[in-house]
Parts: structure tokens; sequence; C-alpha cells
């Protein structure tokens, strides 16, 4: 080597020495401030599978001093789009409880939610947002949470849409969010830094993004209390499919007594064949990637889910009529509705159920396809699904009172209206309502009550059709009362 | 080195300027340095050897975020007393001590560059008594507030910081007005800083707190406890059902926290807590303090204060008819023990005990609108309260569905009755609804010896008129009075005398029975 470059280095070396030192000491900076993972705690399985990580903080987790104080500077739009299609008394404030999510007393956030940190505490979605029943006895009691059953007071898409709308509002800025932070959480300079300069316009943008993928929305029917398309997400956001015209609202489903039957399909048209790839996929959808740890979660969430039931029904059950409406089931719905029952489990065609068709026109064999391959590329194994298969999955009918609205897409009411011939069933009806109705099974639907809280459910709208399933429709009165007797016991 | 002449010179000059600038910048840099400790020195005044000082004049550290600078403190009753209605803060109700230049309830606070002051715990929670009209108040700790007017201290501030006189001149004026000295740069700094981040700081309160206009006036004594809260979380009130909306309660006393803590009694009203030190943060709400500003040393030195056994009642000053009151001991037992203690001093109410325990609305039916205006939508909000700190977070609070069986020590202090003050004196509340006074005045503090409780039926006294209280809507356009176990909204609503009454709540004993349990009371 030349002299004059051996001088040179010489003289520079101390100065590549100090930046590299001083690279090193910003990297560890920017690692502690914003990827330091920390532990989550949990006294018991439910706790963890209620407010456990998914994992999913690095692509959907928002930071929680900004996603628990939106409320507080947004309690317009709280109002906006908790109330959204619902009746003139849908409470509009309690924070995201207004959303209908399941808020525990004492707890920090809804069940469903999880606050793990990474570099700082950041909120996920996990299983149990959609999967917490929330009901109550009367319109004065306070409300029970069944773990496992269908969210169908949550309002999902309302939730979503208030994120969305406040990333777009001038308040969701470093101005107006770190003053009321900071009556919260105690906050250093670099922390009120970094807040202003990375957390908060990094959340806004995330919203950004996300509002822009999900743009297509706005130009379907809405999901309602209880329901997402959670197809049609999977399509247009991980695979980046082109937006179609089709409807795949559908009901969250119960997570009770999944573990049961081997052979069974999942996915109300018999999406996918194993609980694993459910929970793999589902849990793909809420951010998490597959990484280490990823199976073993999952896994973990299976096997809980397996052990999971409904909470036995808390009105009275009159034995003798539940004693004769047994025989019934076992005559009229056991073979498809029975734990063993020949058909339970398996696709009933479309020609043969007739119930609304959209659902399984949503989800093709090339749209599975294409997940597949993604799923594939992220790494995830075990989780293939399929197309829609051209029919419905005939249920369990574990814990069925608390399944209302009935039918995939939720387009009926009680258990009372789905024994009714279709056309006499009501075209419109009030959701998201959490009181029982003890005398059609199911939630309080109709009434000044249902219309002052719930969700108007119109089943002219595309995806929203009650037609089909007419089994039973032609027994008597007493027949049917007696048989929804039994189905109270299920 | 040798120069020309000229170039010396301006080389002398140069230095002289260097020496200049650079004794400029270290003066600059020095005042900047005062003024930053100045604004930064974050100290409250203690009493840490004085224990019930500590509780009277202590810091809750709300000063940080609602004190008023100490001259300004002291000249607002100057400044508006036209919405005081006096000149001083005593006309709301506010108790001076012999020795203390602020009254009883307020806390000083060195915070961002002035002295502060902010109302604490005791304001609420130290009272006075009379023997009669003449004789000098006795000053209580511990005991309702029962003359202070806390919705006209908020109405009051609010009138008087968004009124034309606020501006930086006359409050200057004023404040110079209490024998208060500033330097000329504090003088700037409140002019053109405090007085317009107040009537900011009022602005938003007087928003926070628009429910005070929509319930009826508390008047002294009383105080909304759980809409506050929800302005906290800025709920929008406008949305919130009617049924919700009221939120009236009496201030309680605040003896032998020790007692109630070992029994896991459920506090507040409906019970919806039983942890002494979330319904102490809760509180600190009200005096202004947040999580990222309570004052936490003092917090758990007044927490452990009202825990001691120095913090109890006083006795019954007066002559106590010995055999009534063992006749009423009786009675007691047998009709009251089981849900208010054994005694004053006694909490554990015998084999059936349920002291501390929730009796439902149905059973109790007593005015269902404190009850309903916590509602589990907001316990379970409160969830997010002190999240910043995991050992502080509110875990406890519960959604009930009644109101809470509290012991009676120092009942005699603690009139008017029931949860929302709304029957003057005990022997009223041993009558049935019907023949409990359907309009009183509160806010005097003479004992009335005769029926346990304050002189209710003085309207006024020495022409400053007492607080008329109304149980009821009673004019032309009056719907008849509700009954039911939810809350209706309307004129007085919250305001109602019902319940706690029937055989089991003793109401139908003979009035001699009835004036013999009043008589053992008072050894509460």
């Amino acid at each position: 080597m030349k002299p004059v470059i051996k001088r040179w280095l010489r003289r520079l070396a101390p100065w590549f020495a100090a930046l590299i030192v001083i690279g090193a000491l910003g990297a560890g900076l920017v690692w502690w401030k914003f990827f330091k993972p920390g532990q989550q705690h949990f006294a018991d399985a439910r706790g963890r599978f209620n407010y456990g990580s998914l994992d999913g903080e690095l692509i959907a987790g928002l930071a929680y001093p900004v996603f628990m104080t939106l409320p507080r500077v947004f309690p317009d739009l709280v109002a906006k789009y908790s109330t959204q299609g619902f009746g003139p008394e849908k409470p509009g404030y309690g924070g995201y409880g207004a959303f209908g999510l399941a808020w525990e007393e004492g707890q920090r956030l809804p069940v469903g939610l999880s606050i793990r940190r990474l570099g700082y505490d950041r909120v996920t979605m996990n299983c149990a947002l959609c999967h917490t029943a929330s009901y109550r006895l009367s319109p004065d009691s306070q409300p029970h949470f069944a773990v496992g059953g269908p969210a169908h007071t949550l309002n999902l898409q309302g939730l979503l849409r208030f994120l969305i709308a406040a990333s777009h509002d001038a308040r969701f800025s470093a101005a107006r969010l770190l003053p009321e932070i900071s009556l919260n959480f105690p906050l250093d300079a670099l922390d009120e830094a970094d807040y202003a300069a990375v957390v908060i316009p990094a959340t806004r943008a995330a919203l950004h993004l996300a509002g822009r993928q999900v743009g297509w929305m706005d130009s379907k029917p809405a999901w309602g209390p209880g329901r997402d398309d959670a197809f049609n997400l999977s399509k247009y956001i991980l695979t980046q499919s082109p937006w179609d015209d089709t409807v795949g609202n559908t009901k969250f489903p119960a997570l009770w007594e999944l573990g049961a039957g081997n052979d069974r399909l999942y996915h109300a048209a018999g999406e996918a064949k194993t609980l694993y790839a459910v929970v793999a996929t589902s849990a793909i959808g809420v951010g998490s990637l597959p990484a280490d740890g990823f199976a073993e979660r999952n896994q973990w969430i299976e096997k809980f889910i397996a052990g999971l039931a409904p909470p036995p029904y808390p009105g009275k059950i009159d034995p003798a009529l539940a004693a004769a409406g047994k025989s019934i089931f076992q005559a009229r719905c056991a073979q498809c509705h029975a734990e063993g029952g020949a058909r339970t489990g398996t696709v009933i065609p479309l020609a043969e159920i007739g119930t609304d068709p959209a659902h399984v026109r949503a989800w093709t064999r090339d749209d599975a396809g294409r997940m597949n391959t993604v799923v594939r590329l992220l790494g995830a194994d075990h989780s293939e699904i399929q197309g829609a298969r051209g029919g419905y999955v005939a249920k369990p009918l574990v814990g069925v009172w608390l399944l209302g609205p009935y039918l995939h897409n939720g387009s009926v009411p009680t258990l009372r209206d789905l024994l009714s011939p279709p056309d006499r069933r009501p075209a419109i009806f009030y959701t998201g309502y959490d009181v029982i109705d003890s005398d059609r099974v199911g939630f309080v639907s109709t009434g000044s009550d249902a219309e002052a809280h719930g969700f108007r459910f119109d089943t002219a709208l595309r995806g929203n059709g009650n037609g089909g399933h007419p089994y039973g429709t032609e027994l008597s009165d007493n027949e049917k009362r007696v048989l929804i007797e039994y189905l109270k016991t299920l | 080195m040798w120069a020309p002449r000229p170039l010396r010179l301006l080389n002398r000059g140069l230095r002289l300027i260097g020496a200049l600038a650079a004794g400029a910048c270290l003066f600059v840099a020095l005042v900047a340095g005062i003024v930053w400790y100045d604004l930064s020195r974050d100290t409250p005044q203690t009493f840490y050897d004085e224990p019930l000082r500590q509780f009277e004049y202590g810091s809750t550290g709300g000063e940080i975020l609602a004190g008023l600078p100490v001259g300004i403190f002291k000249a607002l009753p100057t400044l508006c007393p036209d919405y005081l209605h006096g000149d001083s803060w005593s006309a709301l109700g506010f108790i001076y001590q012999p020795g203390m230049n602020r009254p009883v309830g307020t806390s000083l606070r060195h915070s961002l560059g002035f002295d502060r002051v902010s109302l604490n715990c005791a304001a609420c929670h130290t009272g006075t008594y009379r023997a009669t009209p003449d004789s000098p108040p006795v000053i209580v700790p511990g005991m309702p507030a029962n003359r202070l007017d806390l919705a006209r201290f908020t109405r009051f501030l609010t009138d008087c910081i968004t009124d034309e006189r606020f501006n930086p001149w006359q409050v200057e004026q004023a404040v110079r007005g209490t024998g208060t000295h500033h330097s000329w740069l504090r003088w700037q700094l409140l002019k053109y800083g405090v007085v317009p981040a107040m009537r900011e700081a009022v602005l938003l309160v007087k928003h926070r707190f628009r429910f005070l206009d929509h319930e009826p006036d508390p008047g002294p004594g009383r105080f909304d406890t759980f809409n506050p809260e929800k302005a906290l979380l800025n709920w929008p009130f406008e949305r919130i059902p009617g049924r919700e909306t009221i939120g009236l309660a009496d201030f309680p006393s605040l003896w032998l926290q020790g007692p109630r803590a070992q029994m896991h009694m459920h506090l507040h009203w409906d019970g919806n807590n039983e942890s002494v030190e979330e319904r102490n943060r809760s509180a600190a709400f009200g005096t202004g303090a947040v999580p990222t500003t309570l004052d936490r040393e003092s917090m758990a030195f007044i927490a452990d204060w009202l825990r001691t056994d120095h913090n109890v009642p006083p006795r019954y000053p007066f002559p106590i008819d010995a055999a009534k009151a063992a006749a009423g001991k009786s009675l007691y037992g047998h009709y009251c023990a089981a849900c208010h203690g054994m005694s004053g001093r006694d909490f554990s109410g015998g084999l059936n005990g349920r002291v501390g325990e929730v009796t439902p609305i149905g059973e109790i039916r007593t005015d269902p609108c404190r009850l309903d205006n916590y509602t589990h939508a907001l316990s379970a909000e409160q969830g997010n309260l002190y999240a910043a700190y995991p050992d502080e977070r509110f875990s406890h609070f519960r959604k009930t569905d009644g109101y809470a069986n509290l012991p009676l020590d120092g009942i005699w202090l603690r009139g008017p009755y029931l949860h929302n003050g709304s029957v003057p004196t005990v022997r009223d509340l041993l009558n049935p609804s019907d023949e409990r006074p359907k309009v009183f005045y509160r806010g005097n503090d003479v004992i009335d010896r005769k029926k346990l409780g304050f002189v209710s039926n003085v309207p006024s006294e020495g022409g400053v008129p007492f607080f008329r209280f109304e149980t009821q809507c009673t004019g032309p356009d009056c719907r008849p009075p509700d009954t039911g176990t939810l809350c209706v909204p309307g004129p007085f609503a919250g305001n109602s005398n019902r319940g706690h009454e029937g055989p089991a709540y003793g109401t139908d004993l003979s009035p001699e029975q009835k004036d013999a349990l009043v008589e053992y009371l008072k050894t509460f």
C-alpha cells in the first residue's frame, strides 16, 4: 500500500472507530426504544386467551398510550362510528366499549385486545375479540361474557372506521395527543420526541394505509355487529387480489367443543379441513407472522379451544317439554346437527340448503390457491385452506341459545323464526342488542328496546338473504315450542 | 507586537466587545438557568411532623395541573365579589383556622414558577358544628364538609375567570391589593402567561363540567361524584341517557378508615370499590391530581393517617339521657345492627352481618339516580386510569345493584342523611317518607339535639340565606313523584327522600321508641 494512503488511513482510523461506536449506540437506542420485546404474564389460560398477544405487534400493533387516549380526543367520532346504523339509544360513549367489545371490570382494555411491549406498549387483537359473547338476562342487568362465544355485539367495522377516521382528523397530531397522553403516562423529553417524530406519525400512516386497504368496504353492505367479511379481508389485503363485487359477510362463529369431530369441515362453507389451519390463518389475519413460536402458540390456542364449552342456559327450562323436544330433534335435526350425525360437519350443497349464496361465491378455489401461496411463502405449515365447497357446513348446535341471530349470515333473529317458512321470517330486525329472548330463543331483536339499541338488519341487502333451511317449518306450534325448549339444553 | 495606532485601537475595541459579549452571554445563561430552575422546581408545602395538618393543608399534587397562584387565589374574592355573594372564600363555606392564611382543604405547592393553591381531601371532608347560633363553630376533621358549596365554587371560578375583569392588568391590580410581592419578571409571567393559561383551562373545565347545568343544584355538602370521571374520559354528555346523568351525592365522613379497610367494606355510596387506595386516587382527580402529577408521598401519608386510631369522630358533646339511650340500644340491636354495625366503633354486624355490603335497590328503594349514574361502561373504562402505573391501576371498580350499608360512626355530624342528603335528621329518617320534610334548609351547622342532625328549618341567618333543598318537584307542572327503582330525570331528580322505610327499617315504631333510638345514636 502506498504510504500516503496508509498515512490517511491511520489519521482517519479514530474517526471511523468513533463513527462505528456512535452508529452502534444509535442502533442500540433505536432497538431499545422501538423493538425491545416484553413479556406477558397471565394467571391462567383464560387470561392468556383473552388478553394474550399473537405476536402481531410489529405489523398490527398500535401504541397503547395513543390507542387508549383516542376515544378521549375523538368522542365525536366514537359516537358517530359506534352508532352508525343503530337505533337512537345505542350508547355512543364508554371508550372502546361503545363498539360492543366485551370489557371486564378491572381490565385495562376489553377482551380480545392484548398489550405487549415491543419498544413501547403496543395493542393488538387476538382471537377473543371476535369470539367472546356478551349477554344479559334483562335490560337492567349487567353483561355476562361467554369465552369462545360469537361476539354478536362487536361492531368491528365501526371500530375500524373510527380508527381510520381519527387518523385523517387534524386532531391526530402530537400537538393534541401528547398533552392527553402526558396526563396519563410519564413521558421524558426523549419519549416526547419519539412520540412526536415517530410513534404518532407512524401510527397515523399505518392507519391511513389500513384505510386504503379496506376501501372496498364502502361499496358493500355493512357488516353490522357480530359479523365481518373475513374471506374478502384475506383476499383483498393478504393476497392483494383486485376488488370484486362479492359479499362475504358472515357471523363470527362459536369456538365451543371444536375438538370433538375429526373429519369435520371448518368455516361456514368448509374452507378449512383442520382446526389448526383455521387458527393459523386467522392469526396471520390479525398480523401474527410465522416466526419463532408461531406453531406452538397456535397449537396452544387449538388445545385451549378444544376444551371450551358454552355456559348453561341461564333461564328456566321445562324438563318435560325439553324431553318431548328431544325426540323431535332426534327425528328431524340430529342427522345434520347432533354430534356424530351422518351429515354433521359436512357441506350441504346450496341447491339443497337454499340459504344465501353470497358467502360461497366470495371465496373460490383460485382465491384459496393464492392465499395458500402467500401463507406458504410467509413460512406457515399445515395451514392450507380451500375454496368454498359449494354449500354450507351443518354444525353441531353447541350453545345454540347464544348463537343468534342464526344461519351463517345472521339473517334470522331467533330459533322460532328459523322454524318459520322463509317468507314469514322477519325482513327487518335489530341485531347487536344483548338481552336474551327466552321465549323465541336468541337475542331480543324486535320491539322498542331492540329498535332503540340495535343495528337495523335488512335481509334485502346482498349477502343478508334469510331464505333456505326450510327444515321443521311445517311442525305444529306446540312441536316447535318443545323443540326450542330442548335446544336450550344444548 | 507593534502595530500602527489605529489598528491598536481597533484591536483593543474588539477585545472589549468580545469581553462584553462573553459577559452578556454568561449573564443570559445565568438568568436562563435561574428561570429554568424556578420553573421546573416542584416543591410542596408539607407538614409531615403534624399528620392532621398534612391532611388539612397537604398536597395531593393537584396544584401542578389545577393550581391557582396564591396571589390570584387571594385576589379572586375581591376581584369578583358579585359572583361570590361575599368578600371572602368563607362565603362558599370554606373554613379558616387561626394561624393559617388560607382555608382548610387547600394545599400549597411551588410549581411552574409560582406558589400555587389547590384543593385537597380536607376541603370536602372537614366540617363544623355549633351548639347554638351564637357559639363559635367547632372544626371537625374527617367530617363531611356540610357547609362547602363545591358547585358554587366551580361556578364562581368559571364566571370570574371568564369575566372581562380577568385581564392581565386588573388581575395584577387585585393581586397587588392582597399585598403580594413579585419580581418584575414574575409579574410579566403572571400577567401574560398565567392569566391566559387560566382562561384556557377554565374554558375546558366549563365545557367538561357542563353536566352541572343539567342536574339539580347540589347545594352545600354535596357534589356529583362520577360525572367528573366521565368528564375526565371526555364522554359526550349529550348522548348519555337521562337515567344515567344525575350523580348527586352527600359528602361522606372519612373517619375510621382502618377498620373499614380491614373488613374490606365496599366504599362509595353504591359500594363500587373496596380498595381505600383506589378510592383515594379516584377522589384525587377531583383536586386536579392526575397519574403523572399525583403526590404519592403525601397521599400515602394522608392515607396512613386516615387509618390510624386517632382518626375518629368526636364524642357527642351534649348530655345524653342514659335510660332512654339504653332503651334505644336494644331497638338498635334488633333493627339496625346487622347492616350498620354493633356500635359507632364496632362495625361487625353480628351473625347475619351485612355491614359494608350492598343492599339491592329493589329492597332499599332510596333514590336510584346516583346508582344509575355509575354504569358498567364507566367501571370498565376506569380500568384505563393509572394504566402506566401497574401497582396503582384501577382494578377494583365494579357496578353494583344497590347502595352499601355503612357504619354510623359520628352519625350526629353526618346529617342530612341518606346518600343524597335528602332527609335532614335521624328522627325524620325514622318516619315513613311521606312524613319526612319535603323542603328543608341545608348549610346550617347548628346541631339539632332533639332530632339529631343539623337545624334544617331556618331559612337564613344574619341575612344570608341557607340552601333550600327540595326533595321533589312541587309546582303545578310536575309529574307525580317517581317511586320506581330506575332514575327518572326531571326537576329535582336525585333529591328524593324516599326509601329506607317500612317495618324492617323502624319507620313504624312508636314515637317514644324512635326518640329512644335517636338518643342511643348520639353515643356513636
